[in-house]
């Protein structure tokens, strides 16, 4: 059914902006980067080939944008791999001591992620993107996701202590 | 007999239903064989199910300054012409669309994550194995026939709660339901055959948490892999109960 991208583009903003908040980790910062990618979405609609899956196009956009944003920055990309933090883990275990679980503790242990990991978690987990769709949209190996991938949701386990 | 040594990155393909058959079955040996394997699919499977949960969008998603600026610039856009472009929205994806565990694949989870729970490798007390064993009873048969789903009975201290009932493309009808006796609880599968429900599949779980346990994670993967699809409305179980009474 044809549908005119700008609509689509608004009934996708929730999406997106989780998304954007995935990857900066900021809130401001992802407004900026769902609004330019709005804004560049719409002036290459020229492009889009017929039955092209607009979320999985946005949320490349917004990547690019990310991506493209930490270089002018001149930031170096996020620390690959923070397994030797050990800090990160167990502040929150005294208070799990007699607390039940909550999504809030989940939410937080997702916020505490490394970046990298974090995007990869939220395109496959919560958007339902496949290995290859998230390796697509990333522009990387689907070797690389998967490896993020588990070890962001082997990292959550560890921080919400439900892992055995 | 030859250990099969897994990566966790072959147990989160197998979990996430990104596995190829012959992965499949060997994960499925392996998770028969070795309780870790089973915990560490469990784990990804409830990572999973919790990302997606705590995540989850509610109405503040978007603040009404974004909102606005983006739409000013749809407008913008739109009154110069903006194209209409044939897209393809997303495919329905339920919480269960990527994770749709083949049906014997369920069944050898639910078998293994069985053997897990009476090995007492569990930290948690209350595993609703006990539980399974009421599935059978002839009273859980009779209230099949006749509970409608978000109707729950008690009896002898255990609680049928019937949950929804299914078609699968088959034409068989499953009902999922949980069973609850002071802190334990199970969910579970029963298909009609012939004359009865037959168990199907069944899972503990914790009835006071927040944070629902393994079984759910079984039961979804379980009625997803079989294409369930859509509970059966109200008038739908209504004549199904008729029909049954005959």
């Amino acid at each position: 059914m044809p549908s005119a991208i700008g609509s689509e583009l608004v009934v996708l903003l929730p999406r997106l902006r989780r998304f954007a908040v995935a990857l900066s980790g900021e809130v401001t910062l992802a407004d900026d980067l769902v609004q330019s990618a709005c804004m560049r979405a719409l002036a290459a609609a020229n492009e889009l080939a017929p039955g092209t899956r607009i979320d999985a196009w946005m949320f490349r956009i917004i990547r690019n944008i990310w991506i493209d944003e930490l270089r002018r920055k001149r930031t170096t990309g996020p620390v690959e791999d923070v397994e030797a933090r050990h800090d990160l883990v167990g502040d929150t275990g005294e208070a799990r001591a007699m607390d039940r679980l909550t999504l809030q503790d989940v939410r937080q242990a997702i916020d505490r992620l490394p970046p990298e990991q974090r995007e990869v978690l939220v395109l496959v987990c919560v958007e339902d993107m496949s290995y290859r769709e998230a390796a697509e949209i990333l522009g990387l190996p689907v070797g690389t996701v998967m490896s993020r991938l588990a070890r962001a949701r082997q990292r959550v386990m560890e921080l919400t202590s439900l892992a055995a | 007999m030859t250990d099969i040594h897994l990566s966790d990155e072959n147990l989160m393909a197998y979990a996430d239903g990104e596995a190829e058959a012959p992965l499949q079955r060997a994960v499925e040996r392996a998770m028969l064989a070795d309780p870790r394997a089973v915990r560490k699919v469990v784990d990804f499977l409830r990572s999973r199910r919790l990302a997606r949960a705590a995540l989850a969008l509610d109405g503040t998603a978007v603040p009404d300054s974004l909102r606005a600026a983006v739409e000013a610039k749809v407008a913008a856009h739109e009154r110069q012409g903006g194209n209409v472009v044939p897209l393809k929205r997303r495919g329905l994806s339920g919480l269960w669309a990527r994770v749709a565990l083949p049906v014997a694949a369920a069944a050898v989870l639910l078998a293994a994550v069985s053997l897990y729970t009476t090995m007492g490798m569990r930290e948690d007390a209350g595993s609703g194995v006990s539980l399974v064993a009421h599935i059978e009873a002839p009273r859980v048969q009779h209230l099949l026939d006749r509970l409608p789903a978000g109707s729950e009975e008690t009896e002898d201290g255990v609680t049928l709660r019937a949950l929804a009932t299914y078609r699968l493309p088959s034409g068989r009808i499953c009902r999922a339901f949980s069973l609850t006796q002071d802190a334990e609880g199970a969910e579970a599968v029963s298909c009609r055959e012939g004359e009865r429900w037959a168990f199907t599949v069944a899972g503990a779980v914790e009835p006071q948490a927040y944070v629902p346990a393994d079984g759910t994670d079984v039961i979804g993967g379980y009625l997803a892999g079989a294409k369930a699809g859509e509970a059966l409305s109200e008038e739908e179980e209504a004549r199904l109960f008729a029909e049954l009474k005959r």
